[in-house]
């Protein structure tokens, strides 16, 4: 994705990332996490607000939060860029992720759909779907089709 | 008198390719929970992928 992008801290192994949201709302601190799942090849990715909840005494990400900062685009191409680190320290995992909701889930979509030559140089792109209430399919990407949320392999 | 309005132009800490700082403190972060519960639905998905 061709847009700035937020300067971005990591962790060693490049699972977690840090980066801050600057807009006409105020600063708001965010973080990308890779998670992985039941099949050791496929991680998750979790983005949200750093937050620290006072009645849990611990800090949590807010993946629920709209702060409207005027900057989802930075926001997107620094998450994209998260991604890029990620698989090119582990170019065989593939990484899953969907929105909280489905508003985002379709957002996520919509930048793919924008961004699909660029990315598809990269990485090869498809939509997930879930079945049987708990196992994940793959189909190609298709920006006219609903998804339950979507996959990304390095090529 | 004119009252003139001093526009603060806020530096944005971007950059379209620069090196990616590693702070180790940040696998505190690893297994942090989320709000929405998704993440822990994860570990119940099995991922029945073709490739």
């Amino acid at each position: 994705m061709n847009y700035r992008k937020y300067a971005l801290i990591k962790n060693e192994l490049s699972t977690v990332f840090h980066f801050i949201s600057i807009g006409h709302k105020g600063n708001f601190r965010k973080v990308v996490v890779y998670s992985p799942t039941t099949n050791p090849n496929v991680y998750n990715l979790g983005f949200g607000d750093l937050k620290y909840d006072s009645l849990k005494k611990k800090y949590i990400i807010d993946d629920q939060i709209i702060n409207d900062n005027g900057d989802i685009r930075m926001i997107l191409a620094t998450v994209v860029k998260t991604a890029y680190e990620f698989t090119s320290i582990n170019p065989h995992v593939t990484i899953f992720f969907r929105g909280s909701d489905i508003r985002r889930t379709n957002t996520y979509k919509r930048a793919i759909m924008l961004n699909q030559e660029e990315l598809s140089e990269t990485f090869d792109i498809f939509g997930a779907r879930m079945i049987d209430n708990n196992k994940i399919i793959d189909e190609p990407f298709d920006y006219k089709k609903d998804y339950d949320g979507f996959l990304i392999k390095r090529k | 008198m004119k009252n003139i309005k001093k526009i603060i132009k806020t530096k944005r800490s971007t950059t379209k390719d620069s090196k990616i700082i590693v702070d180790s403190s940040l696998d505190n972060l690893k297994n942090i929970e989320f709000k929405s519960g998704k993440q822990d639905e994860i570990n119940k998905i099995e991922f029945k992928l073709s490739f």
